[in-house]
């Protein structure tokens, strides 16, 4: 299934897109998904540990099944105020 | 009145605090988060805001129910941000809240500071005098170091 990824502030600069439609197996979860995600960005290695993954604007727990269509957004650590 | 927007001009410290007052409203309070000169001894030449947008703003209205359920009494909540080049010495970000007694409106403008910057999906950008920039962290927030 093809899912969305967003990307924001250090793990935008760190794969150079703000946003990737990616193919993904059926099963993936909130969790599982970022090991797909370092094989295509092998640089995010250094963020994604402590990034979290937000489906259709909502904090997904790490168990939550990613559907096709999908809107997944990565999130880093935040710092606004 | 619940009120959230995220802009990229000027935040209207005025504004939120005439849409927060009501003739039932005997205090408003408000904060403002100013952009600092400074970090850690480096000197910070500017700073830049970007979002996530939509759930930022989504984020924020969650943060105005929870108040409204914590102190019922709250009779007015504004929340505003900023993003893109905020100069140092502006205001990034201003939470207004306004109820019928001081201690609710003081302590609901505290709370609403703390989820903003422990959840908004909100990123700063510090650039220093020697060329060098970062992406922040803040220490609030809520998954940091816990993944």
């Amino acid at each position: 299934m093809k899912i969305k990824f967003l990307f924001f502030a250090a793990s935008r600069d760190l794969t150079n897109t703000s946003e990737a439609v990616i193919e993904i197996p059926v099963g993936t979860t909130s969790h599982t998904v970022k090991g797909i995600l370092l094989e295509k960005y092998p640089k995010l290695s250094i963020l994604l540990p402590n990034c979290v993954v937000a489906v259709n604007l909502e904090y997904a727990e790490k168990e939550r099944l990613l559907e096709d269509k999908d809107e997944v957004a990565i999130i880093p650590p935040v710092s606004g105020g | 009145m619940e009120f959230v927007n995220i802009v990229n001009t000027v935040i209207d410290q005025q504004e939120c605090e005439r849409l927060c007052a009501t003739p039932k409203a005997g205090a408003i309070a408000c904060f403002l988060g100013v952009t600092r000169d400074n970090h850690n001894g480096r000197s910070v030449l500017k700073l830049e805001y970007e979002c996530y947008e939509q759930m930022a703003r989504s984020e924020m209205r969650k943060i105005c129910s929870e108040i409204r359920s914590k102190w019922p009494d709250v009779t007015g909540v504004c929340l505003v941000h900023r993003i893109g080049h905020v100069p140092i010495g502006e205001a990034s970000v201003v939470v207004v809240v306004s109820s019928p007694h001081r201690r609710d409106a003081l302590r609901a403008v505290e709370y609403g500071i703390d989820e903003i910057k422990a959840r908004v999906p909100i990123w700063k950008k510090e650039f220093y005098s020697d060329g060098q920039h970062t992406w922040k962290e803040n220490s609030e927030c809520c998954f940091h170091g816990k993944n």
